[in-house]
């Protein structure tokens, strides 16, 4: 494995936050504005994807940028679970897009200029999320991230949609500074936080008891945004955004970097040989698998749509934790099982994500289209746009049951 | 000329700058604004060059008078210094850009405020402490004045309750001077620490010493509960005044804190005197959590960011309380950091009244759309003193928590970092209000004019009365331009600065 030193990596962060400012200026000229959009998203893509053949051979694209604070360097790396990431959160940045402009257009919404621009930066930080070397620069754009989608989530103006605004920033900076906390307490232990495959080496011979602390304030912030129960109430709430904004960030982009960063704390900073000795892994499935079925249950009862898919995503988000806590919790000795669990839970990452936005895409189509629904009105709604309804049985390209589509 | 009378020039020259602002006026009113910027202009060419040559150098020094140390005064430049002297003519020149329309526009006003510079330049090179005394009051009287420029009676108010508490701050530093003048017979700072530490830490005289010019300078601080002098003068002065005293009074006051604690009396003495310590602990911890609760509660901006600054400078002080490299340059990064985001917020608010008249809470609501260039700005300075990476505000609160953690200061780094939330708390209301509500009421844009105070005031190119002008906005958004880029230059900053707290350490 080599390390490519490129520019490529920070490119792809940077070309949404760069296009917030054209998107920005041409406020009067709606079309130029979704020009800006659709060339970020096109130009992010082609970017990530570039990467992606140097990945599997086995290469790492690596932006250094310098020192940024004591024992942290700025830098970006490109490695596979990055770009795994990465290419999940830009690919369907460019399919959200599309749907978005329909959507806006569609409802006529107010601050369609706020509402893009917040939407390249949620997806710039997502992606540095992604491409973060090590803890610093992971909290830096996981702030940021929360930054950036908190207009998207305040979007309607209401009082519902400020009370829910101020509940995910009280949420989501609770977690930063868990996160942050957390963060000092592993360079004070290790002197660095920078990811290293098999957890950084300084960690294993530090004391074990604040080491499990640190473990669990990073697990604890990242499991905010992951939505890890008793912690999750902030995402139902966040419904009230705009529904492409459920879809692509707290289905996809926003929750995944919760749970993306309890994969690297597992990973590449604790490694999962140290999380089974400390007998932390064990407590964090235990967790993991709590939320998945009580989420579940939950959302059996929701009768607004996108409250049952906020809980439907608190629980598959679990499943994806699972997975990399029981490849922790079972890494001493066990052999391949360790090795299917991680597997497996990082799979459900592009997985989960396909399959929700479609859902939310759907669940948009029919709010564009009909008053907002409860499900146990869908029938109801289906026997008035039977061709609309049968579409969103099935996971077509949902932009087109927005206004582009024929007969609307 | 040699690089040490540039020590001597940087008071002299906005004393100087003060002397030909009041003495324009006999030949032509309103004539203070060019003198300023003209005197602040060289200060700032004068104090980069020392800067430059203190970090690249080492400590410049020069003896006033010829008369040698220990019983002449000495001005000595190094990192620390250089970078208040810069700090202090940069945002001064960033005021004046503000100024220009802002008012008070009178010469008197001008020659007051070149002589707040020239005290707290005074205040950062001297190395005596008597004469530390002589630019604290020079400071603070010409503050107090400039607080009473306000043409309304709440100014007035405001600045009374500041002259009075702040002079008993003085009077306690005094205090605490004679007893240490008392107990060594000298008054330079270096020499102060060799015979304090020959006399033994523990003698009551330096003790005693040690608590009255802490306390004294915690009044000027501004630590809770010394504080209440500032809520009033920061929201009682002119919006320009505000700016200014907000950014560079306090923070000098806090640099004077640091000077004294590790030049004269120095970690020996904390580690000797556990009382001393704990003052400074719990005035930091104090200072933090109450200050943001108050703050919270404030239904006016500049109250509200009057009592952040109270939490703020608790920071710094927790950073002094730790005492190591770390811990300590982030006191100075963050000292900048407050300086341009706080400056930079207390500008905006003036320039948000200017544009809609709006003073209060509860008036930013839906602000964005009323003045957008003040609601982004203040937005991004609100995000950086809450500390988001990569902004200046999280670089000197990480430099201070890193500190924490290598000193094993537990409970101040659960506070330290936990401050982030209490931060969020009182901006993030403020936030919510300017971008995601409709505005309510029509205000009256009111633009804060010394006409009535000053007879000699007047409209400048007669404009009308609700506009900012390009100063105005130039200050402002170089504050947010500022309070982010920063964020980036700080290690090399701590890099270059790391020799001259090691030698204030040792």
């Amino acid at each position: 494995m080599t390390d490519i030193t490129s520019l490529r990596p920070l490119a792809a962060v940077l070309v949404s936050a760069v296009a917030v400012v054209p998107i920005l200026a041409s406020y009067r000229r709606p079309n130029l504005r979704e020009g800006w959009t659709v060339l970020a998203a096109v130009c992010k893509l082609g970017l990530v994807a570039s990467m992606v053949p140097a990945a599997l051979r086995g290469d790492v694209y690596v932006t250094k940028l310098g020192p940024f604070v004591p024992y942290i360097d700025l830098t970006l790396r490109a490695d596979a679970l990055g770009l795994l990431f990465a290419l999940v959160a830009s690919t369907l940045w460019l399919v959200t897009s599309f749907y978005s402009i329909g959507y806006m257009r569609g409802l006529d919404e107010h601050s369609q200029t706020r509402y893009f621009a917040a939407f390249a930066g949620s997806v710039s930080s997502a992606v540095g999320v992604a491409f973060a070397s090590n803890l610093v620069v992971l909290y830096l754009f996981y702030e940021l991230l929360t930054v950036a989608t908190y207009p998207l989530v305040a979007h309607d103006e209401t009082d519902e949609a400020r009370a829910a605004g101020r509940k995910y920033l009280a949420y989501t900076f609770g977690g930063g500074v868990a996160v942050l906390g957390g963060t000092l307490l592993v360079v004070h232990l290790a002197g660095t936080t920078a990811f290293t495959a098999g957890g950084i080496a300084g960690l294993a011979n530090s004391d074990p008891t604040l080491a499990r602390v640190a473990f669990a304030l990073l697990v604890t912030g990242f499991g905010v945004k992951a939505a890890l129960m008793p912690l999750h109430s902030w995402l139902p709430d966040a419904m009230v955004a705009p529904t492409p904004v459920s879809g692509l960030l707290h289905a996809v982009a926003v929750v995944k970097s919760g749970v993306f960063g309890v994969a690297r704390v597992l990973l590449d900073v604790f490694g999962i040989d140290l999380v089974a000795e400390l007998g932390v892994g064990g407590v964090l499935a235990a967790v993991a698998a709590f939320t998945l079925l009580t989420a579940s249950v939950i959302a059996l009862r929701q009768d607004n749509l996108k409250r049952r898919l906020a809980f439907s995503t608190v629980s598959q988000l679990s499943y994806i934790v699972l997975g990399i806590a029981v490849g922790g919790a079972a890494a001493l000795g066990t052999g391949d099982a360790a090795k299917w669990a991680l597997i497996g839970g990082l799979l459900h990452i592009p997985a989960h994500a396909f399959m929700k936005l479609t859902l939310f895409f759907c669940a948009g189509a029919s709010t564009s289209r009909l008053t907002p629904t409860t499900s146990r009105t869908w029938p109801a709604s289906a026997s008035a746009c039977p061709s609309r309804w049968a579409r969103s049985q099935s996971p077509q390209p949902a932009w087109r049951a927005s206004r582009w589509s024929p007969g609307s | 000329m040699a690089v040490s009378d540039l020590a001597a020039l940087v008071v002299a020259l906005p004393i100087f700058g003060s002397l030909v602002a009041f003495l324009a006026a006999l030949v032509r009113s309103k004539s203070g604004w060019p003198v300023a910027v003209a005197a602040t202009a060289a200060q700032l060419a004068v104090t980069v060059t020392l800067a430059v040559r203190a970090f690249g150098e080492g400590t410049i020094t020069y003896v006033v008078g010829g008369f040698e140390a220990p019983y002449g005064i000495e001005l000595v430049v190094d990192g620390l210094t250089g970078t208040m002297l810069v700090l202090i003519a940069a945002v001064s020149l960033g005021v004046l850009a503000y100024a220009r329309r802002a008012g008070p526009r009178s010469n008197p006003f001008y020659a007051v405020f070149m002589l707040l510079v020239a005290g707290l330049t005074g205040m950062s090179v001297t190395a005596d402490l008597f004469n530390m005394y002589v630019f604290l009051e020079i400071t603070g009287l010409s503050a107090y004045a400039l607080v009473a420029s306000g043409d309304r009676g709440r100014s007035a108010v405001a600045a009374l309750k500041y002259l009075l508490v702040g002079t008993v701050g003085a009077s306690l530093f005094l205090l605490g001077v004679g007893y240490a003048y008392i107990d060594t017979g000298t008054l330079n700072m270096a020499d102060l620490a060799v015979k304090l530490a020959a006399n033994g830490y523990t003698a009551t005289l330096t003790q005693t010493a040690f608590a009255l010019i802490v306390v004294g300078l915690f009044i000027k601080v501004a630590v809770f509960p010394l504080h209440t002098w500032q809520p009033d003068a920061y929201a009682g002065a002119p919006d320009t005044v505000s700016g200014l005293i907000s950014a560079l009074v306090s923070t000098v006051a806090a640099y004077a804190l640091l000077r004294v604690v590790f030049t004269v009396f120095g970690t020996a003495f904390l580690d000797a005197n556990p009382f001393a310590h704990a003052l400074l602990v719990g005035g930091a911890i104090i200072s933090i959590l109450l200050g943001s609760l108050l703050a919270v509660s404030q239904s006016e901006v500049k109250r509200m960011l009057a009592y952040s600054s109270v939490s703020q400078f608790g920071l710094i002080v927790a950073a002094i309380s730790i005492g190591n490299v770390t811990a300590l340059t982030g006191a100075a990064v963050h000292l900048v950091g407050h300086a341009i985001m706080k400056g930079g917020l207390f500008l905006t608010a003036g320039l948000v009244a200017t544009e809609t008249g709006a003073r209060s809470v509860d008036e930013y609501e839906g602000l964005v759309k009323r003045s957008p260039v003040g609601a982004g700005v203040f937005g991004v300075l609100a995000v950086a003193m809450v500390g988001v990476p990569p902004t200046i505000g999280f670089a000197g609160k990480w430099y201070i928590a890193v500190g924490a953690a290598e000193a094993g200061s537990w409970t101040l780094l659960a506070v330290i970092v936990g401050s982030t939330l209490l931060t969020l708390a009182y901006f993030a209301r403020l936030v919510e209000r300017m971008f995601f509500r409709e505005p309510t009421a029509d205000l009256e844009p009111a633009v804060e004019r010394a006409d009535g105070a000053l007879p000699d005031g007047g409209d400048l190119g007669g404009s009308d009365p609700g506009s900012a002008s390009l100063g105005m906005y130039a200050a402002v958004v170089a504050a947010a331009v500022l309070a982010v880029a920063l964020g980036f230059a700080v290690f090399g900053y701590g890099d270059v600065l790391q020799s001259t707290i090691e030698a204030l350490l040792s």
